[in-house]
């Protein structure tokens, strides 16, 4: 029996255990193990089993002890086999552990990586935001110019605008102070128009005219009248003429010369109306209208026209005897009549000499009005 | 213009027949010459010495041209012009760049009203620069009616010319054109504006016609009597006075300008190219092109029509002075300078049966400064 036992008990180990070598034991970082013998583990679960069969049971008979056996062995070999489990499942943990710490120490490694990466894209960022940074400040500043631009542009468009009324305020008075001084021309050519019709009306000389010639016709006739009178019958009215003391020839003559006169005074005035020049008028732009047209005048930003000259010539001919020659018309006498200086008489010989050697050409004298019909010479 | 005739004298027409009464008629002419020269001498003698006794006076003259602006003061013994083109060209501030450089370049500027603006020739000089045209205050011998803005710009231009005066209220005449009788314009507002002009920069204006002017300038050996015709660029002047007194005075509204467009239409070319012929070394007796044909075809048509409508003027006038003795035409202008003018002008006026005794055609010796010069004298004597 024992030996059948024993032989059961080393199929049991065989069936539930594996073969390692000492190599692959050290490779799992054993370097201690137990070693039990068949026989021993034998033993042991018979003491284990008459201990708990005298414990629990008392006193067993062989085949009640041998069937305890038996099932305690299968006990065994189901704890065995559990403690195999165990150990295998425990070595696949202890594995598992070796492959995570591996993992983990990769994922340090990549986490290592990542780190510096990040720190990499830390630094660049802060470049980055720098940059950004100074870019901003960039943009305000430019925007800040452009807002100030603005405001300038607009204070300017403000000040156009003003000058855009301003102007078109002294447009507006212009073309008034215009339309009043056309009316005014107008009113002048009215007058001069008037004056003239009164220049053209011939029917006022006419009929002077018309007087004029039936007095001549009168005297003539009475020059007729008294050519066919005899002698004797003149003496005769002489004679009754000169009796007459009443007879005042005195106040005949003085009505004759205010009548007379009369009639000239008529005629003349008539005449000078006929004649009479039209009316010249000076008009003069205003000051007002004039310091409309240049008030913008002190708005002259800037120039150069004090530094920079015009075309400038100089002539020797002056204006002194042009002068002195309508001094001398205006006094009514004639510029050739002064007296020469008799200084200036020696100096001017040879001038004068000169003169009256120039060759005179043929024909040289004044032309005549040449009339329809007339040969023109030349 | 060398070699250009400046004066011509009219022959008088030889009686046919009667060879004593030629003899004698010759003789006469003979004897009238040498009184005229013993005349003249004494007149010049007489001149001389009045030109120095007389003293240098105050007052300047201006000569307000489309083209030109002239002013003329007296400088002892001598006459200072100083000229400027009536333009001025409105340049971009931002081409304006460094201002000093302006100025070093002699480009007068004048920054006005938040713009930058070139005044009198270096206006002609940019223009082409910056593709723009030059503005014109003036037009036609009178303000521009379209170029109200550019008033202030003439009064700059004019400060230049005038300065400052030498006292308070120094009278300064200046020339107007007289009214046309081709064209309705006014001179009541060129005269005031410009008088305006003058009396804001501190003096006292006076206006004067533009014909009167050359009167005084040109014709003081024949006391002031005779003909003056300004020939400008947008018009002609023309005055007749008797002892300084104006007697018919008138503009026509034709000038340079008037001959430059209608040469250019006829022929077909840019007013450019018609200038330039004009302006070259054309001779009115000498035409070598079938243009400068044009050109002096329009020249005697516009002489033409100056001498037929002073015919009709001077015989329409009321109180006209009797003209006991021949007178004078002188002309003066830029237009007159063209070769052979003087030639034409005269030739013109003998087609004229004109109501006056005229004993030649001449031009004045300085026709571009005449006008100016017969302002000053006036202002000079009004200050006297």
């Amino acid at each position: 029996m024992r030996r059948q036992a024993l032989d059961n008990l080393r199929d049991a180990i065989e069936a539930n255990t594996e073969r390692r070598s000492i190599e692959q034991l050290k490779a799992q970082g054993k370097k201690h193990v137990r070693v039990v013998s068949g026989e021993k583990v034998l033993k042991i679960i018979k003491a284990i089993v008459s201990d708990i069969v005298d414990r629990e049971v008392g006193e067993l008979t062989d085949r009640d002890r041998e069937r305890i056996v038996a099932e305690t062995k299968q006990q065994f070999d189901r704890v065995l086999k559990l403690q195999n489990e165990q150990d295998a499942l425990l070595e696949e943990q202890k594995n598992l552990v070796e492959e995570y710490r591996e993992k983990i120490a990769r994922a340090d490694g990549e986490r290592e990586r990542f780190q510096a990466r990040i720190e990499e894209a830390a630094a660049a960022g802060k470049e980055r935001e720098s940059a950004l940074a100074a870019e901003l400040e960039r943009a305000r500043t430019s925007e800040r110019e452009a807002v100030e631009r603005l405001q300038k542009a607009e204070r300017v468009v403000q000040k156009l605008e003003a000058r855009y009324v301003n102007l078109r305020n002294t447009c507006t008075n212009y073309d008034s102070e215009l339309q009043r001084q056309g009316e005014a021309r107008k009113r002048l050519e009215a007058e001069i128009a008037a004056l003239r019709e009164r220049a053209g009306e011939s029917e006022a000389v006419g009929q002077l005219r018309g007087d004029l010639d039936e007095m001549k016709s009168f005297l003539r006739a009475l020059g007729e009248k008294s050519s066919g009178v005899d002698e004797e019958t003149v003496s005769t009215l002489l004679d009754r003429l000169s009796e007459r003391e009443s007879f005042n020839t005195g106040a005949l003559e003085e009505k004759f010369n205010a009548s007379l006169d009369a009639s000239l005074d008529k005629i003349t005035k008539t005449m000078e109306a006929a004649t009479a020049k039209p009316i010249d008028v000076e008009i003069e732009a205003t000051d007002v209208v004039i310091d409309k047209l240049f008030d913008h005048h002190e708005e002259v930003l800037s120039s150069n026209l004090d530094e920079l000259d015009v075309d400038v010539r100089t002539t020797k001919d002056g204006i002194g005897g042009n002068l002195a020659a309508l001094k001398a018309l205006r006094a009514g006498r004639k510029p050739q009549q002064e007296e020469p200086d008799p200084e200036e008489a020696a100096a001017d010989v040879a001038e004068t000499a000169e003169t009256r050697a120039e060759p005179v050409p043929v024909g040289m004298d004044r032309l005549k009005p040449v009339r329809e019909g007339e040969e023109k010479d030349g | 213009m060398s070699g250009d005739v400046t004066t011509v004298r009219f022959n008088q027409p030889q009686p046919s027949g009667d060879a004593d009464a030629g003899q004698e008629q010759a003789a006469q002419v003979a004897e009238a010459v040498k009184q005229a020269k013993q005349v003249a001498a004494a007149g010049a003698a007489s001149a001389k010495k009045a030109k120095k006794e007389t003293p240098v006076a105050l007052g300047r003259g201006l000569d307000v041209g489309t083209a030109n602006l002239l002013s003329a003061t007296q400088d002892n013994s001598e006459i200072v012009v100083r000229r400027e083109r009536n333009a001025f060209l409105e340049i971009p501030a931002e081409f304006a760049g460094n201002r000093d450089m302006l100025t070093q370049l002699n480009v007068p500027y004048v920054s006005f009203q938040d713009r930058l603006y070139v005044l009198g020739d270096a206006s002609f000089n940019l223009a082409n620069m910056f593709g723009k045209e030059v503005r014109r205050p003036m037009a036609d011998g009178f303000l521009s009616p379209s170029e109200q803005d550019a008033i202030p710009m003439m009064r700059f231009i004019v400060d230049r010319l005038l300065g400052k005066p030498s006292v308070d209220g120094e009278p300064v005449y200046f020339c107007i054109p007289a009214p046309s009788i081709d064209r309705d314009n006014d001179t009541v507002y060129h005269e005031g504006i410009v008088g305006g002009i003058i009396r804001k920069l501190g003096y006292t204006p006076h206006s004067m016609n533009e014909g009167h002017a050359i009167v005084y300038s040109e014709l003081a050996d024949h006391e002031f009597t005779g003909i003056g015709v300004s020939c400008g660029g947008g018009m002609f002047n023309v005055c007749v006075a008797y002892k300084t007194i104006p007697a018919v005075k008138f503009s026509v509204a034709r000038g340079g300008d008037w001959i430059d467009a209608h040469v250019a239409k006829v022929m077909g070319i840019s007013k450019t190219r018609a200038t330039a012929i004009k302006e070259g070394d054309l001779n009115l007796m000498e035409p070598r092109s079938r243009e400068e044909e044009a050109v002096v075809l329009y020249y005697r048509n516009l002489i033409s029509y100056v001498l037929q409508n002073l015919k009709q003027r001077f015989q329409l006038a009321r109180d006209v002075p009797q003209f006991t003795e021949p007178v004078e035409v002188v002309v003066a202008g830029g237009t007159s300078l063209i070769g052979g003018f003087v030639e034409v002008f005269a030739e013109e006026l003998q087609k004229v049966d004109f109501p006056l005794q005229i004993a030649g055609v001449r031009r004045a010796e300085d026709a571009l400064s005449s006008v100016v010069r017969g302002c000053l004298i006036a202002a000079a004597l009004a200050d006297n």
